[in-house]
This record gives C-alpha cells, sequence and structure tokens, in this order.
C-alpha cells in the first residue's frame, strides 16, 4: 500500500477543494457551541461566526426539521441525508450523523457533517475528506470515550461515598455500646474483686475495647477517604513529600532510599493529602517487611499498560486499558517478598498480617479505594529477583495538561 | 460558705445504660453527687431544680439534642454559667486531644472514654 497511514495532525483541505467533513456540537436550543476546523471551510464562515450562530441559520429547514424529530428519542447515529448550504448560495449533498452529548449542562448534541461526493468517497477511499473524517471520527471517539471513563469515574465515586457514609453511621452506633462496656468494666474494677482471675479479665475486657475503637477510628478513616478533591499535581513532589513523611521510620530502620523520578511526567489530578496517605502506606509496608537496613527505591515513569490485573489490586476493567497511556509510581523493597495466600487478599478489607491489635487491616483497603477515587489502581507482587513491587497507577489527564 | 461538700453532676444521654453506670462511676470513684436523665427536654427541667455544679451532656440524642440543651440553657440566668463537658461518639478521640479538649470554645470527651479520662476532664473543668 503506497498510501500513507492516517496522520494525527488535523487536515485542512485547500479551499479549491471539496469541503472535508465537520463537527458541530449544539446545545439544547440548537445553538452552536463549538465547530471543528473544517466547518470553517465547508460553510464559507469563520469558526467564531459559527459559534453561537442558531443552527437554522446554517441548515436548510427541511434538514432541521430532521434533526428535531431525531431529538424526539430517534436511536442514535441515524444518517439524515441533506444539504448543506455552501457559498453564494449553492448546496452541497452531506450525512449528517447525531449524537447526543449527555452530561456536562443540558443535553447537547454532536453533528458530524461528511460530504457526499459522487464516486469514491462511499467507497471510503482515500483523499482528504476521508483523512478529515477518520480524524474527526478518532477525535469523537477518543472524547466518547474520555466522557464515558469519567462517567464511570462519577458512578465509581458515588458508590464509594455511599460506603463511607455507611461507615461513618455504623461507627457511631457502635462507639455507644463500647462506652457502655468501657464505663461498666472501668466501674467494676474499682470494686473489689472477687479473685485475680477477675481482675485480670477486667483488664482483658477494657484492653479489648481500646482495640475496638481503634477499628472505628480506621473505619472512619476510610470514610472520610471516599471524599474526593483532586487538583492539578505534579506527582514527583508528592512523591518527595511523602518521603519526607516516613524520613524518620526510614532512618531508624537503617533503610536506604533510592530515587528515581521521571523528568517528563504531565500534572496528575491528584487529591494530595489522599494520595500522600497511599505513598505512606505503601513506603511503611515495604519498611515494615524488610526488618533492618534493606534498600527503598522510589521510581516514578510514564509508559503504557501492558496488563490488567483481573484478581489482585484491579476489579474494574472499565477505567483502564491495556495499551492506555498511564504514570506509574513503584516502590520496590528488598524485603522476603508477599506469601502467594496474603497476595490475593491484601487489599481485603480488615486483611492484616500484623500481631493482633497492631494494625486494623483497612490500610489498603483504603489506599485502594483512594486510587480508584482517581481512576487508578494499585497492584503488589513478588519481584523475580526478590523482594516485592507495589505499582500505583494514574491515568493520564487527557485533553490539555494544564497544571502549575 | 454553706458550699455542699460533694460537688453536683447532671448526666444526660440517651443511653440509659451508659448513664446509669456514669453516676455509679461518678459517685464511687468522684464522690460526686449525680442525677441521671436520659432525654433532652427533660434535662433542661432537671437541671433548674438539680442546680448541678457541671453537666455531661450527650450529643446526639432524638428530640431535643445535646446542643440545643446547652444553648437553652445559656438563657436561662441561674445555670448560664454552668459548665457543660459533651460525651459524644461525633468526635474522635485524636481530635479531642489535637483540640486540648476544647472544639470551638466547648469541652468534649470522645465516647468511649475510660472513667479516667471523664474525672480528668470534670476536675479540670470545675476548677476552671
Amino acid at each position: 500500500m503506497s498510501r500513507p497511514a492516517p496522520s494525527s495532525r488535523p487536515s485542512r483541505s485547500p479551499a479549491s477543494r471539496p469541503p472535508g467533513s465537520f463537527v458541530l456540537t449544539c446545545d439544547q436550543n440548537l445553538v452552536v457551541t463549538s465547530a471543528s476546523a473544517g466547518a470553517e471551510l465547508a460553510m464559507g464562515r469563520p469558526a467564531a461566526e459559527l459559534v453561537g450562530a442558531p443552527l437554522a441559520t446554517l441548515l436548510r429547514a427541511q434538514d432541521l426539521s430532521l434533526i428535531r424529530l431525531q431529538l424526539q428519542g430517534l436511536p442514535e447515529g441515524r444518517v439524515i441525508h441533506g444539504r448543506l448550504p455552501v457559498r453564494e448560495g449553492r448546496t452541497t449533498a452531506v450525512q449528517i450523523r447525531l449524537w447526543r452529548l449527555e452530561g456536562g449542562t443540558g443535553r447537547r448534541l454532536c453533528l458530524v457533517v461528511q460530504p457526499v461526493s459522487r464516486g469514491h468517497a462511499r467507497r471510503g477511499d482515500a483523499g482528504p475528506e476521508n483523512e478529515a473524517l477518520r480524524n474527526t471520527l478518532a477525535a469523537l471517539n477518543a472524547s466518547h470515550e474520555q466522557l464515558k471513563s469519567t462517567q464511570l469515574q462519577l458512578i465509581q465515586a458515588a458508590k464509594l461515598e455511599t460506603i463511607g457514609r455507611l461507615a461513618a453511621g455504623v461507627a457511631h452506633e457502635v462507639k455507644n455500646p463500647l462506652a457502655i462496656i468501657l464505663a461498666g468494666s472501668d466501674f467494676l474494677a474499682g470494686q473489689p474483686p472477687p479473685s485475680a482471675e477477675a481482675a485480670a479479665t477486667l483488664r482483658d475486657m477494657q484492653a479489648a475495647v481500646v482495640r475496638a475503637n481503634q477499628v472505628i477510628g480506621g473505619l472512619l478513616n476510610y470514610a472520610a477517604a471516599t471524599e474526593f478533591r483532586p487538583t492539578a499535581s505534579n506527582l514527583n513532589r508528592v512523591v518527595e513529600d511523602s518521603l519526607q513523611l516516613v524520613h524518620h521510620v526510614v532512618l531508624r530502620k537503617h533503610v536506604d532510599v533510592v530515587k528515581d523520578p521521571a523528568a517528563d511526567l504531565p500534572p496528575l489530578l491528584l487529591d494530595v493529602p489522599k494520595i500522600e496517605q497511599v505513598f505512606v502506606n505503601l513506603m511503611i509496608n515495604a519498611v515494615d517487611a524488610m526488618g533492618e537496613g534493606g534498600t527503598l527505591t522510589v521510581r516514578t515513569r510514564r509508559t503504557r499498560l501492558t496488563r490488567l490485573r483481573p484478581d489482585v489490586g484491579i476489579r474494574r476493567t472499565d477505567l483502564l486499558r491495556v495499551g492506555q497511556s498511564v504514570v506509574v509510581v513503584e516502590f520496590l523493597d528488598s524485603g522476603p517478598g508477599i506469601p502467594a495466600a496474603s497476595l490475593e487478599r491484601v487489599f481485603d478489607p480488615f486483611y492484616t498480617t500484623k500481631p493482633a491489635g497492631q494494625g486494623t487491616g483497612l490500610g489498603l483497603a483504603i489506599c485502594k479505594t483512594i486510587l480508584t477515587l482517581h481512576g487508578g489502581t494499585v497492584w503488589l507482587e513478588n519481584r523475580p529477583e526478590g523482594g516485592a513491587i507495589a505499582t500505583v497507577v494514574f491515568r493520564r489527564v487527557a485533553g490539555k495538561e494544564t497544571a502549575s | 460558705m454553706s458550699q455542699p461538700i460533694r460537688k453536683r453532676i447532671l448526666v444526660v444521654d440517651d443511653e440509659e445504660s451508659l448513664a446509669r453506670i456514669l453516676k455509679l462511676n461518678l459517685e464511687s470513684n468522684g464522690g460526686y453527687e449525680v442525677r441521671v436523665e436520659n432525654d433532652g427536654r427533660r434535662a433542661i427541667e432537671a437541671a433548674r431544680e438539680f442546680r448541678p455544679d457541671l453537666i455531661l451532656l450527650d450529643v446526639i440524642m432524638p428530640d431535643v439534642d445535646g446542643g440545643q440543651v446547652a444553648a437553652e440553657l445559656k438563657e436561662i440566668p441561674q445555670l448560664r454559667s454552668v459548665p457543660v463537658v459533651f460525651l459524644t461518639a461525633v468526635v474522635s478521640k485524636d481530635e479531642v486531644r489535637s483540640h486540648g479538649d476544647h472544639i470551638g470554645g466547648r469541652t468534649f470527651l470522645a465516647k468511649p472514654a475510660s472513667i479516667r479520662e471523664v474525672l480528668e476532664v470534670i476536675e479540670k473543668t470545675l476548677a476552671a
């Protein structure tokens, strides 16, 4: 094939050629809200003039009626065979495909307008119009995918918020019975003990209440983790600040820290305190696993997702796809690795390998919740060369990368 | 001065058994004279009669909650200056600790509180 591959640049045919396809979006009143570059060319009017123009001034009345009809609930993607008024009172045959854009402010409509030139165009051959069409469709598909995934993320966030509220409610309700048990055992402890065993039993009961209360505290933290306030952030800086937070632990355990930050990271939409919580948690786990000494390596990089882990660390594949451009943070330790049985369960709430009373088993569950809110994920695995690696995956922010 | 030897504490909590056990604790471990109410509305009436030196007040209660009780007490001249300690599950121990018992100018105890914690805060508040 000698035909060049479709370019990813927006295609602009010279003015002498027949107009290419283009995309218009409009609001529920059929007023144009945006026009792709091709529209300017096809309609012979500057884009600035197209935005804000009623669709009625751009299309023929009969085509507009069909569009209105379609808005009444006809299936999406129906093709309208119409004519587009172009320069000097002439019209050109076009196919108009309609898509409804839900979400955002009210219902909006997207029109993909494709000129029908006699002959080759129908066959999908090469040609500037088709290339433009391909680009347009690619752009449209990309934004549709983005929209879908954002919507999924919102649904996920809403679900988690419900769980969080539930957890907070349960925590509150459990504290009152705990208060009764604690006050009661305190009272009994003040009475002359019937035996040494009775006194010891009371002390155990008091300690148990304190422990139960710590679990409740963890649950409340989990609940708090379900609120999401992201800002455009520099991931390397968040990693650096998190390292500062564990500095004293790292020093005390004589752990060497190796930093390997990527220089070319795009800004990410992060809820910084929560992501710091995740990083601190993963680093403390790594340091705990190594005992005394060892090396903690923290690296960031941009990459493409080469696999999804269906069992560990990720349940939904809606938000992440193989091949997707992502940013990852990896925490590598030189400890003994994670037993296979634990690997399956580390992200389950209340799963812990620490002795009773020394951890609520909610740390990694909270980490996962926080990352799910970010449309990302985390997984844990053993390195072939020994030690474990925690990989945190963030989706790239689509569109313009505007961060401070 | 004819001040009573035993200080009086009004315990208000809709958890009847908690209020009752608190009373036992405060009487036997603190030497206080304690009256119990399980309902916000009755608490205000009880306060008028009992004239407590301190009120240990739950926050989340049906009908009239602890916040309303405290606000209404402020409107009653003889009770306006009676210190109130909120004993509640709506704050955590960490929050209370980080604020030195005082959140928004109010004294708080987080449930579940040990009798030692309760007595400490009561003694501190009465001494202030």
